[in-house]
């Protein structure tokens, strides 16, 4: 029996699009941009997930002013039960310790990030970056998942509740999530916006395009493109720690190689090196996601028998090859770039393509 | 660490490896040839084995039998792929990522018919049935059967290929190929038919792999996927480019899982959980500090040896 | 590109018109049982084999309830939890916002059930779940029900009474890197040291092992330091364990000492290879099963389920079936309204009998019995045997 609830279905729906949003632009900024293949998306957004559950576990109770317990081992239980009171009763804590989380995220991120791009200076191909940093993100999950203190190793942390869950009303709450994904993915989508706009965001382009030209033209690659990671990673840990809010659960589990993939999809869909096409590319995958599931649960329901949970990545892979077949530059492509210049030198020699 | 764990490690570093090194060589050719990472190549591994198993659940024990099957599935695979999805993407001019995400894509659709197949005729996690017998044993080192096929099987299979690639008309079409397309286009090579054969190759050569890997663990739809990473540490030892390097990759891999994970576990406690960290090291180290692999190493070993 | 989104969400709305005909046919009212469940992933098979038991056992009600003139039905609902636990959130979002299902049986692991957590303790959905039994989720107040299978503490203890009654002055054990595999080896360390045993050596293996021979050299290597009187103990699932016991059955030191397993580990595939089952006959293999303590009930279930999907159930198939009945009867008594569930639940279930043994909930909502069978492999090695039972509240050893 379907009896869809549009309204928590649209929640849920955009909640995730938000995230997903973050993370796009992140990679979008990286590799639509900068042209750093940057495969190891999952490390970067594991990096605020597990800021998360070490903040809400030492950082949390601090606020609250009351006495941290251990987050692991047999006080595991007491833990849980001392953060999910204070996410309950206390939301002016709840609310400086996501402030601080996000923070904390951003710059562990970013710097790592940012070190990461110095990595490629050293590398004979492009493409090993690529592959040092998908090797990488799992190298990083597997020590993480052994680390017994950390967050609890393969444990995880649970109870990492969003900042409103204080709130009576269910709905309100998740309504307001909804809202601070959407609001941060959009602070992002006009930061970067502006970014890729500038002549420093053009520069960068020209080096994707072409390094021997741009840096013919005076422009310094290695710090430029450390930069750009820097502020990439930044959004994606951004966006890991409202993924992780939005279970409630953090764990090592969660941040493998599928989700980078994903996110590199969401990039492909909607158009490489456009920022709206990240934001188009986000909205599919997290549609895509829902429909898919919901389709699968009316085939099923019909008494189909074929199980319609391989099908759905069967044809999530088989409609990501066609897009990459015959909308190679994705549903919005890169538009052309002009300056003010570039439009006046048009306006003055009508005819000639410039 | 005790001198019978030293054997028994040695004597699975070289049964491993000799399996990484069939799957890795297919990966080198593919990226030497087609210029493609091909992360698809898990799914070869995996659909090879489904073959071997499915023929064997059906009353077929003799292992040659097996091992043809699975390398025709394997190669199959591989050519439809290549027709379907690389080919077009190749002549369009995509960039390299493209291509990475798209073998990505090929990969999960494979990867899934094989969960749908799996789950039809309800084969998860069974293990190609050939009786394991101990065909010789002295102290600690004991030889099986099952040893006697997959090693002798891969070092057989990775000898004809290296003659093939170096002695025959084919294999210098090849390595013509790989050394510069446009040229080898140029000078009249049949390119197409060139890098068909290539990936029929490719994708037996990993058939068989997954039918020999299945003799030994059980087969499930995630297996190849599970190895891919080993194996693509392998290939990045030689270089990308070089088959002997290649080879020694595969098997310093396997040492590193087999015998170093146990002396580190020994000596310093390391837990055996974090074997799959092993191939990630191998590859952010190489591909930092010797990009190259072992290849020039191997050259000046040659040199020496002149 | 707009019309792109216009076309999904009409596509959308189409979806649920569809479900608002189906509703309205007449005045039978359905429940939904939402299943969430790994359907891909390493335990996809385990996926599968759960919601077959689910049918089976929704199938058996709605027959029953038809013919007793009742105007309820049930129907389900499966998605997928990718075995992640941000999947199971995802899963579980859309089988309730989809459906309206106040009632989930499933997820299956202990990461997958907290993952689904947040959203089914804030939304009032009540999940009840056949098999994780990981000590982290073992948490009171909430909306996690895990009713059939109990918590690790009392199997890991029978094992540890095993070794110790063996004679087992030391132990080896490999488990799977997980919350399951490393609960079990901590517990089974404290039990076998608290009641008199030795050193204990463990191993933890990455859970998508394929290929275990480094694994197994480490046991036989810690196996041949320990002299005699060491026993080997493997927390390993179905495939792990068979490549495990592939490499075991020609090594000199595994093949001579007393091996204990996991439930997890008596699948029928396990004893396929006439060597294998060999194996574990040589080493005396045990293993302590909740599905081994046989209600009247298990071979009627194990017919029906053979009658309807031609094929074995699987290992734990008939926990899946006894939660799903536990869920259904509580949804009968309750309505079908998440919080009135979540009241009588524990009620109901302390008044169920199912295929494996009586459940008694316990503060956390876990289930409290612990009534284990003790299984062998028979002599001709085509099956597990029921040897004798284990009762984890008495803590006490019975062989037939």
């Amino acid at each position: 029996m379907i009896n869809i609830d549009l309204g928590a279905t649209a929640i849920s729906v955009l909640t995730l699009f938000g995230i997903y949003a973050l993370m796009s632009i992140s990679l979008n900024l990286e590799y639509g941009v900068a042209g750093v293949p940057n495969f190891g998306q999952a490390l970067f957004v594991s990096i605020g997930a597990y800021v998360a559950g070490v903040t809400y576990t030492r950082l949390l109770p601090l606020l609250a002013g009351m006495e941290s317990v251990h987050p692991c081992g047999p006080t595991m239980g007491q833990a849980l039960q001392l953060r999910s009171e204070i996410m309950a009763t206390q939301p002016v804590a709840g609310f400086i310790n996501l402030a601080l989380t996000l923070v904390i995220a951003a710059i562990l991120s970013g710097a790592v990030g940012f070190a990461v791009s110095y990595v490629t200076l050293r590398l004979k191909e492009e493409w090993f970056l690529a592959l040092v940093l998908l090797v990488g993100g799992e190298t990083v999950r597997i020590v993480v998942r052994g680390a017994d203190d950390l967050i609890c190793s393969h444990n995880g942390i649970s109870s990492v509740a969003q900042p409103f869950y204080f709130l009576d009303d269910v709905q309100m709450s998740s309504i307001l999530f909804m809202l601070l994904a959407l609001a941060l993915a959009l602070i992002a989508y006009l930061y970067s916006q502006r970014l890729t706009h500038s002549p420093y965001g053009r520069m960068l382009k020209g080096l994707r395009e072409n390094e021997e030209v741009t840096r013919g033209l005076g422009k310094g690659i290695s710090l430029a493109r450390a930069q750009i990671m820097l502020i990439g990673s930044a959004i994606a840990a951004i966006g890991g720690v409202l993924f992780a809010l939005n279970t409630g659960f953090v764990n090592t589990n969660d941040y493998v190689v599928t989700l980078t993939l994903d996110v590199w999809v969401m990039v492909v869909l909607g158009g490489i090196g456009n920022n709206r096409g990240a934001l188009l590319g986000a909205a599919l995958i997290a549609i895509m996601d829902r429909v898919t599931q919901v389709a699968a649960i009316a085939l099923n329901m019909s008494g189909s028998p074929i199980e319609f949970n391989y099908v759905r990545f069967i044809a999530f892979g088989i409609i990501l090859l066609l897009m990459l077949r015959y909308r190679p530059a994705g549903l919005l492509p890169e538009s052309r770039l002009t300056t003010i210049a570039h439009e006046t030198a048009k306006r003055l020699t009508p005819g000639k393509t410039i | 660490m005790p001198s019978s764990l030293l054997v028994t490690s040695l004597v699975n570093t070289i049964q491993i490896g000799s399996l990484y090194a069939l799957m890795a060589l297919g990966l080198t050719l593919t990226f030497s040839v087609i210029k493609l990472p091909n992360f698809a190549h898990a799914e070869y591994v995996t659909a090879g084995a489904y073959a071997a198993l499915i023929i064997s659940l059906a009353g077929v024990l003799n292992p040659l039998i097996i091992i043809a099957v699975a390398f025709l599935v394997g190669a199959l695979t591989a050519v439809v792929s290549h027709l379907i999805v690389f080919k077009p993407l190749e002549r369009q001019n995509v960039s390299l990522y493209t291509l990475i995400l798209a073998s990505f894509a090929v990969g999960l659709i494979i990867r899934y018919i094989l969960f749908t197949i799996a789950d039809y005729f309800n084969i998860f996690d069974l293990r190609i049935a050939i009786p394991l017998q101990i065909l010789f044993r002295t102290g600690s080192l004991i030889l099986t059967n099952l040893f006697a096929w997959v090693a002798p099987t891969s070092i057989v299979l990775v000898i004809l290929l290296t003659l093939l690639i170096n002695r025959t008309a084919l294999g210098r079409e090849m390595r013509a190929l790989a050394n510069n397309t446009i040229l080898a286009r140029v000078i009249g090579i049949p390119v197409e038919r060139v890098k068909n054969y290539t990936w029929l190759l490719v994708g037996g050569m990993a058939g068989v792999a997954g039918a020999l890997w299945g003799l030994q663990s059980a087969v499930s739809p995630l297996m190849g996927w599970a190895a891919i990473i080993s194996v693509f540490a392998a290939a990045i030892l030689g270089g990308l480019s070089s088959f002997p390097g290649t080879i020694l990759g595969a098997y310093v891999v396997a040492f590193s899982e087999n015998t170093i994970m146990l002396f580190l576990n020994f000596s310093y406690g390391v837990d055996l959980a974090y074997k799959p960290a092993i191939p990630f090291i191998i590859i952010i180290a190489v591909l930092l500090i010797r990009p190259q692999g072992l290849t020039q190493l191997l050259k000046r070993a040659g040199e020496l040896g002149r | 590109m707009i019309k792109k989104l216009v076309s999904i969400s009409l596509l959308l709305v189409m979806l649920s018109l569809l479900g608002a005909g189906i509703q309205a046919q007449d005045d039978i009212e359905t429940y939904v049982l939402g299943i969430p469940l790994p359907f891909t992933g390493s335990f996809g098979s385990f996926g599968q084999d759960f919601e077959r038991g689910i049918l089976l056992a929704v199938s058996q009600m709605n027959a029953e309830l038809e013919a007793a003139g009742s105007n309820i039905r049930f129907d389900t609902a499966s998605a997928d939890t990718e075995q992640t636990p941000e999947g199971a959130a995802r899963a579980l979002q859309t089988i309730a916002q989809t459906t309206g299902a106040q009632v989930v049986v499933g997820p299956l692991t202990t990461d997958e059930v907290l993952g689904a957590k947040q959203f089914a303790d804030e939304n009032g959905i009540v999940i009840v779940a056949m098999a994780s039994s990981g000590p982290a989720a073992s948490i009171p107040g909430d909306n996690i029900y895990r009713v059939i299978y109990p918590p690790d503490t009392f199997s890991s203890k029978a094992f540890a009474t095993i070794a110790l009654e063996r004679g087992h002055e030391n132990m080896v054990v490999l488990h799977v890197d997980d919350p399951f595999g490393n609960g079990m080896n901590e517990q089974f360390i404290a039990n076998f040291q608290a009641g008199g045993g030795g050193e204990v050596a463990s191993f933890g293996y990455a859970p998508q092992s394929t290929e275990l021979s480094t694994e197994a050299a480490a046991v036989s290597a810690a196996l041949a330091g320990f002299g005699d009187n060491a026993g080997f103990f493997c927390v390993c699932f179905p495939g792990a364990a068979q490549a495990f016991v592939q490499v075991a059955q020609v090594d000199p030191i595994l093949t001579t000492v007393q091996w204990m397993g996991n439930e997890a580990m008596t699948t029928l595939e396990m004893l396929e290879d006439p060597g294998h089952a060999q194996t574990l006959i040589n080493a005396n293999f045990v293993t302590v099963s909740q599905s081994a303590a046989s209600t009247p009930l298990t071979p009627i279930f194990n017919a029906d389920f053979v009658a309807m999907f031609d094929k074995e159930p699987g290992i734990f198939t008939n926990y899946a079936f006894d939660a799903a009945n536990i869920a259904m009867l509580t949804m009968l008594a309750a309505g079908n309204d998440g919080a009135a569930v979540k009241s009588m639940l524990p009620f109901i279930s302390n008044h169920y009998i199912g295929t494996t043994v009586q459940a008694y909930l316990d503060d956390n909502g876990d289930q409290a019995i612990a009534s284990y069978g003790i299984r062998k492999v028979s002599d001709d090695g085509t099956a597990f045997e029921v040897i004798g039972s284990y009762n984890g509240n008495t803590d006490t050893i019975t062989y037939n």
